[in-house]
């Protein structure tokens, strides 16, 4: 069996079991902390999704267990709880300065007209930070909007091996 | 017969110094080399520079301050100056470019980067300053304060003959007017109507006006009201197409993944052939065989349907708007600190006017931030490059599946 990880951060809530679970249906299993959702692509194919809570201070969790067939990273923050990107900043911070793989912001809102900028501004593929960082608005209950993540992840590796 | 420019260099390493001073000296400078900060004043004011470099780090004054010396005194305020450091600490070299040094350059270099690197210096100079020469019989300015309209109904109310140049990054123009009737525009290859059109959308760049008693043949024979009345028109719908697009010096790429041959009309494909990887909007537009309204037009739609993106490469363009620029500002942030939250912060900020508790607050955060990141760089110096596990085909089809 072939497996391609994308490791999921969001601020204490569930967030990220809702992103998940609009990605692979369901939850397979769950504890406080982390959860975890396979979304099956073929007999010999998976795409694995790692639901991490990050807290503030937190620095205990093993990242690199999930770094050996990883994908991407996905960061979501509530965009209306001014709190909640602080919570994730300081990971994000040390994922983007130590991992090279894609990661996404993702900044979670009910209703995309809640969105400030116009989808044109921030482009299809999301606002570009970096190379490998790029920023979007998404509805987590929508599985279109959530699938759209994934997607952009893998848009960008395929644009790194071109 | 040309007079050499002047080059001081200050710097306490006169070996390390030794091989840019030849090298300058071959490519015809005049260099003149002093080991000692709180000096270096007095001798620029006998040996008149055209361009400084100077060591950040210099014992007897440091060069920030030996920097403040020289921008202080009015003789050598617009003299360029170039900062050499082996600190490569990004701070160092923000707080450099924030005081205002035109280059900041680490040790060790390549000799011929550093003249290339002055030789650009001195060739925007000479740029900028035969941009702002007139010669006396007229005068000139930036289109973004005036644009070709503006300027042909001062001339035509005036009555006047003058040749109008205009500049838009490397693109020359002219438009010839004779007793305020336009006669002539001059534009690439292209017929003189059409470069008239073009250039009457051209709102940024620099234009010279110069009076002339020079007589030129009439090409252009509708009257000048009409192509004027025709120009503001032009103005009009432009503006009203770009307002959807980034602005006209962004780069912008082909995005494949999205891309399909097959639902493009004859025109959009075109466009999309004058895209070679990566291109900026306005040069799209200015190959393009197509009107520049039309041009746009189908710009507009390619990115509206998702088949172009902006590139990557846009993070050396200049800055148009606000939300550009604090996109770029936050994504050199990025490049070079790596602090994607404050990248983020920055970009969502919601309220301006944050209170002195909240900053004081980020402030703690930074400081904590700084120490973690020490403590992380000390366990690992090298970022993780991780090695992408599945293959290509694999990518496509979640890629395929999960749309």
């Amino acid at each position: 069996m072939r497996i391609g990880e994308v490791a999921v951060f969001s601020p204490p809530g569930n967030e990220k079991e809702i992103f998940i679970k609009s990605i692979c249906d369901s939850i397979e299993s769950a504890n406080e902390k982390i959860c975890f959702g396979r979304f099956q692509i073929n007999e010999e194919l998976s795409l694995h999704l790692y639901g991490i809570s990050v807290d503030k201070d937190e620095t205990s969790i093993s990242w690199d267990m999930l770094s050996s067939k990883i994908l991407g990273y996905v960061f979501i923050f509530r965009w209306k709880d001014d709190n909640s990107l602080d919570t994730i900043k300081d990971v994000l911070d040390y994922f983007a300065e130590n991992y090279t793989a894609p990661i996404i912001v993702l900044a979670s809102v009910d209703d995309k007209s809640d969105i400030p900028l116009p989808e044109k501004f921030y482009g299809p593929g999301g606002l570009s930070i970096d190379r490998n960082i790029r920023f979007h608005f998404c509805q987590i209950t929508d599985p279109v909007s959530s699938k759209k993540i994934v997607v952009n992840i893998i848009d960008i590796l395929l644009e790194n091996m071109q | 017969m040309r007079t050499k420019k002047k080059i001081l260099i200050v710097d306490e390493d006169a070996n390390y110094i030794s091989g840019l001073r030849k090298e300058l000296t071959k490519a015809g400078y005049e260099v003149i080399y002093w080991s000692d900060g709180k000096k270096a004043l007095d001798l620029s004011n006998n040996f008149r520079p055209d361009l400084i470099i100077s060591e950040v780090d210099l014992t007897t004054n440091d060069g920030h301050a030996f920097f403040r010396d020289i921008k202080t005194h009015s003789e050598f305020k617009d003299i360029p100056f170039i900062f050499l450091s082996s600190q490569k600490r990004v701070d160092d070299r923000i707080k450099s470019m924030e005081i205002g040094v035109d280059d900041f350059i680490a040790k060790p270099f390549y000799v011929e980067e550093v003249v290339a690197r002055i030789e650009n210096i001195f060739s925007e100079i000479k740029q900028n300053s035969d941009a702002r020469i007139t010669s006396g019989k007229g005068f000139s300015g930036y289109l973004h304060e005036m644009n070709l309209v503006d300027l042909i109904q001062t001339l035509e109310v005036g009555q006047k003959s003058a040749i109008i140049k205009l500049n838009f990054n490397d693109y020359d123009a002219r438009v010839y007017v004779r007793n305020g009737e336009i006669f002539d525009a001059r534009f690439l290859d292209l017929p003189a109507n059409d470069a008239l059109a073009r250039l009457f959308l051209w709102t940024e760049g620099s234009y010279q006006v110069e009076f002339t008693k020079e007589d030129f043949p009439r090409t252009l024979n509708q009257p000048t009201e009409k192509l004027l009345s025709e120009g503001i028109k032009r103005n009009a719908r432009w503006d009203q197409i770009k307002k959807n697009l980034p602005p006209l010096n962004t780069i912008v790429a082909i995005n494949k993944i999205a891309y399909e041959e097959n639902s493009i009309s004859n025109d959009e494909k075109q466009i999309i052939r004058l895209i070679n990887k990566h291109a900026k909007i306005y040069d799209i537009i200015t190959k393009s065989p197509l009107d520049d309204i039309k041009s746009l037009e189908i710009v507009d739609n390619l990115y509206r349907k998702g088949y172009l993106q902006e590139s990557n490469k846009n993070y050396q363009a200049q800055p148009q708007n606000q939300v550009e620029r604090i996109k770029q500002n936050l994504t050199r942030d990025h490049s070079e600190n790596h602090n994607v939250s404050a990248i983020i912060s920055n970009l969502l900020k919601k309220n301006s006017d944050a209170n002195i508790l909240e900053i004081e607050k980020r402030r703690d955060d930074r400081r904590q931030l700084v120490d973690r990141r020490r403590y992380h760089r000390r366990r690992n110096d090298i970022p993780k490059e991780n090695k992408i596990y599945l293959d290509r085909t694999e990518l496509l089809l979640i890629r395929e599946k999960l749309l």
